[in-house]
């Protein structure tokens, strides 16, 4: 056995250079953790007979704080905590544990130090006031600048490891026994395919996380640069449909992008780019606006705004309650209740023609928008603001969407109960009712800019549809 | 010796067989007293106000109890004190007492008012670390159904009160209208079962009482030790994670020397009480969400979600696991819902440490258990509370000073266990019942997430005793707290890393 750990040391620390610790050597001769550490001492004691500076240990101690250490810990937390002072003591009548916080609690200290930091002055071992035990943590072949890099051991341990159960192996290795241990019979979890995203994360977690801020502030701009095969295609084909709609040929999704991939993505990129600043700066006004208005404006402002930011379905029921209390509001005010009246007539003229356009049969859409001229923004900010999604949405071949359907009762005591039910509903491009519905509402709402404006057809409608609430 | 003892690990091989250490066991029988409906039965169209009317009512006739012993037959200045039963009873000059929920009026508060008549789509401001206001424009208010007064007085300068508690008073309106208070009353701390009470009494239930008491204390071997950790705060990132590496070896009796290993032995529990997790801001704000949707797509979505952190964690329990019985409370930054109560983490969550959860469908509590934020339950015979640290730095923002266990000592006093929900903490709507309110006193309260370990014990009337344990945050220092089930002492281990640079 002994013969065992020094060759195996021997080839894993001075050949290949890797870390061992206790752990990882009690896995791998299968040997309780105690013996592991002797194995590591005695195999470091031998090496640096041999060759002084050979190989560098870290080493665990465990024992009581001595009062240096306490004071130290104290004085630098207080640094770093209170951040915010009170001018005044606070005193209580009652603090019957005020003797209580002075007593003092028993402690326990578990450090892991290097070689050279052991002995000394200043050093781990001048911490403790009663050392307990003290052990070699970790072998490595030269100084370790970073402690943290020995948790790879460990990391290293639950992937190699990973296949034996626990309940088992735990006793060679000197973990602490459970009799009392409840498992599942079930099988368990496939850990490979859990493990291998697990290490590469970690690996890239920083610059990931990072990455992420980034992503979610522009995610405009990430489009033309992401090489995501998903989106490209997306935006490629979306492309395509303005394309196809502006000549007015039935499109063959499957050559175009093949045809004209850098092309298409490079308009998209533009349209995206080209979009995204007029689009925040619109945002502003209305905010700067709304805030000096009064209550009527001010529901015509927040329409447009919704219009504008086409938000999750969420938001946007959020901002229809929202106005249904204020229009409420103005009713009683009287001030303006023809108005009110009207907002509804058209709201209940939107339900309908929203149902009809989610079926496919929409030519009525560009109608409502017409129609809710006073209420939406002007007609500019609907062509200059198309959205992501809603082009994307052009460019999907098929699948599922979830609407919010609302509902709108009066309940006994006569108040008016706005429902929302999800609801699923399947489209699809290669249907001819959405298809056709696009060039009719390019014609109705775009100005004739070209692949432009041709590019929010099917979005125009559901702008609408938000616009009206 | 001692030396011998403490080297003994820095010595040659030999053969000596090391014995195999037994954990020792665990007497767990959780309560689901914050466990809320599934399903169809939790809704949140309910009003908040209903938590407050079912706390006054629950409460009152507690402080009024108390207020009543106190004051009953007390004459200031020749006059009777005279009870009045609501707080618009009350005449002005006239000295009495009543009881009622504190309301404080704070204009640095957040005020969802104030947020819709200004510009409902400005982003929120960053949260205030206290409400206080440091011009004192802060008013206390007491109030009930009927009505609401402003209260005055030194005693409110001495003693903590925040929104939501319920308190008896007593004084006199002066011509201001102001309600000049002289005493102030809490309800103290409710009745404390004895230990083992719940257990022996489903035994008596389970086996019809006799001689299957003794054998049930035979069993009952000398208590080990609890283990309490809070805000781990795993980010999936590599290089920061040594110290948790250190207290999964300590806990597992992997590490250290025999003599320890033989202690650790002794820990039948660990308590995870949240915030295990840093990564996870679950709400994005207004600006963020345009962005996002901008980026839509069905299904797992790896630029949204990092599956490190928990992956990590979950690789953590499942290593303790086998060893050791893990009850895990959210918190804060955890995956669980954000309103108190939070409700426990899915096993889903933990691929490989759920098979450690009970059965679905099986009676009892689980090897690893997901449980509830706030929880509570027996361990060893005693009854734990304990909560994730929100309500707590939610009183923290009301008072001055950061006392943090006067809070926890007060909140046991109000009797209630999140008195600042629904004000200005989450919480799930009840409307049956306050599920906060705390009817039976626990002998360990324990909030998690603290700035710094403390611990105390405070008194009841009754002869109550609660050891109070703020935990502190491991990820920042370090530090796990024991608790002797036998008696109730604490310890910190401390983990560290010397040097560290």
């Amino acid at each position: 056995m002994s013969h065992n750990s020094k060759t195996f040391l021997a080839a894993c620390v001075l050949n290949d250079e890797k870390i061992v610790s206790y752990r990882s050597l009690s896995r791998e001769l299968k040997v309780h953790s105690n013996a592991a550490k002797k194995m590591l001492y005695e195999f470091y004691h031998t090496q640096t007979t041999k060759k002084p500076g050979s190989i560098n240990a870290t080493y665990l101690l465990d024992g009581v704080p001595g009062a240096r250490k306490e004071s130290s810990v104290n004085a630098h937390q207080r640094d770093g905590d209170d951040t915010h002072i009170q001018s005044s003591p606070y005193m209580s009548s009652s603090m019957p544990h005020q003797e209580d916080q002075v007593e003092a609690v028993p402690s326990r200290s578990i450090i892991l130090a290097k070689e050279e930091d052991l002995e000394g002055k200043m050093a781990a071992k001048a911490d403790f006031k009663q050392i307990h035990s003290i052990h070699i943590y970790s072998l490595g072949p030269s100084r370790v600048q970073n402690l943290q890099i020995l948790s790879d051991c460990n990391r290293v341990i639950s992937e190699k490891y990973a296949n034996e159960d626990p309940l088992v192996f735990g006793e060679t290795y000197g973990i602490i026994h459970n009799a009392g241990v409840k498992r599942r019979t079930g099988r368990r979890p496939p850990i490979g395919a859990q493990l291998v995203p697990t290490v590469t994360i970690n690996e890239k977690a920083s610059s990931r996380s990072q990455g992420i801020a980034r992503e979610q502030k522009n995610a405009v701009k990430k489009f033309d640069r992401s090489s995501q095969g998903d989106e490209s295609t997306e935006s490629t084909s979306q492309a395509a449909t303005a394309q196809d709609i502006k000549t007015g040929q039935p499109r063959n999704t499957e050559n175009k992008p093949a045809s004209k991939p850098a092309a298409a993505k490079r308009e998209q990129s533009d349209i995206f780019k080209s979009f995204s600043k007029p689009r925040t700066k619109l945002k502003k006004e209305d905010t700067s606006s709304s805030t000096s208005a009064s209550p009527a404006p001010n529901i015509a402002h927040s329409d447009s705004k919704s219009v504008q930011e086409d938000e999750p379905m969420k938001d946007a029921s959020e901002d229809e309650q929202e106005e249904d209390f204020m229009a409420s509001n103005n009713a009683n005010a009287r001030a303006s209740k023809s108005h009110s009246e009207q907002r509804a007539e058209q709201l209940r003229k939107m339900m309908e023609d929203e149902d009809e356009e989610m079926e496919g049969t929409g030519d009525d859409a560009p109608q409502v928008s017409q129609e809710s001229e006073s209420i939406d923004g002007p007609t500019s900010h609907k062509e200059t603001s198309p959205e992501a999604p809603v082009v994307l949405t052009g460019g999907r071949r098929r699948g599922r969407r979830k609407i919010m359907k609302k509902k709108t009762i009066k309940d006994e005591e006569g108040y008016l109960v706005t429902k929302e039910e999800p609801a699923w509903e399947s489209f699809s491009e290669e249907e001819p009712p959405q298809k056709q519905k696009m060039p009719a509402s390019t014609a109705t709402s775009s100005t004739g800019k070209g692949k432009k404006s041709v590019g929010k057809p099917g979005q125009g409608n559901i702008m609408s549809f938000f616009g009206k609430r | 010796m001692a030396e011998d003892d403490a080297n003994a690990l820095l010595q040659r091989p030999s053969d000596e067989e090391y014995p195999i250490i037994e954990r020792q066991p665990s007497s767990y029988n959780p309560l689901q007293t914050f466990h809320l409906a599934k399903g169809d039965q939790k809704h949140y169209q309910q009003q908040y106000g209903d938590m407050y009317f079912l706390r006054l009512a629950k409460l009152k006739p507690a402080v009024e109890e108390i207020a009543a012993e106190a004051w009953s037959h007390l004459k200031i200045a020749g006059e009777n004190v005279r009870r009045v039963d609501r707080v618009l009873d009350v005449r002005q000059g006239e000295l009495c007492w009543v009881a009622g929920t504190v309301y404080m009026d704070m204009p640095l508060k957040p005020n969802i008012l104030d947020d819709i008549s200004k510009d409902h789509w400005i982003s929120a401001p960053p949260p205030r670390e206290k409400y206080l206001s440091p011009t004192g424009q802060d008013q206390t208010m007491l109030e009930d159904e009927s009505g609401r007064l402003r209260l005055i007085g030194t005693p409110l300068q001495i003693s903590m009160l925040v929104t939501g508690c319920i308190i008896a008073v007593m004084g006199t309106e002066n011509a201001d209208g102001d309600f000049d208070i002289v005493d102030l009353k809490v309800p103290d701390l409710p009745r404390q079962p004895q230990r083992w009470e719940r257990d022996d009494g489903s035994a008596i239930l389970a086996n019809g009482g006799g001689q299957s008491k003794a054998k049930e204390q035979k069993e009952r071997r000398a208590g080990g030790k609890v283990a309490i950790v809070s805000g781990l705060g795993i980010n999936g990132e590599e290089g920061d994670t040594l110290t948790l590496d250190l207290l999964m070896e300590y806990l597992l009796g992997e590490a250290c020397g025999q003599s320890t290993q033989h202690e650790v032995g002794k820990i039948s529990r660990l308590i995870i009480a949240g915030n295990s997790i840093t990564e996870g801001t679950p709400l994005h704000s207004r600006d963020e969400l345009p962005d996002k949707k901008s980026s839509k797509k069905y299904g797992y979505d790896s630029s949204a979600y990092n599956p490190a952190p928990t992956a990590r964690f979950d690789e953590f329990l499942a290593t303790l696991l086998p060893s050791i019985p893990i009850t895990l409370l959210p918190g804060g930054s955890d995956p669980a819902n954000v309103s108190l109560p939070q409700q426990p983490i899915h096993p889903a969550m933990f691929p490989h440490s759920r098979a450690y959860t009970p059965m679905p469908g099986s009676q009892g509590p689980g090897w690893f258990d997901s449980v509830t934020n706030p929880w509570e339950g027996d361990i060893d015979g005693w009854r734990m509370m304990g909560n994730g640290g929100q309500p707590i730095d939610d009183i923290f923002k009301y008072v001055e000073g950061d006392e943090r266990l006067e809070m926890m000592e007060n909140l046991l006093r109000w009797r209630c266990g999140a008195p600042t929900a629904p004000d200005t903490l989450w919480c799930y709507p009840f409307q049956d019942k306050d599920q906060f309110v705390i009817e039976e006193c626990p002998h360990v309260y324990f909030v998690g997430s603290q700035p710094a370990f403390e611990t105390a014990i405070i008194d009841g009337q009754a002869g109550q005793s609660v050891r109070l344990i703020a935990v502190p945050k491991f990820k920042e220092t370090g530090e796990v707290v024991l608790l002797d089930m036998d008696t109730l002492e604490v310890e910190a281990v401390k983990f560290e890393i010397f040097n560290e640079t």
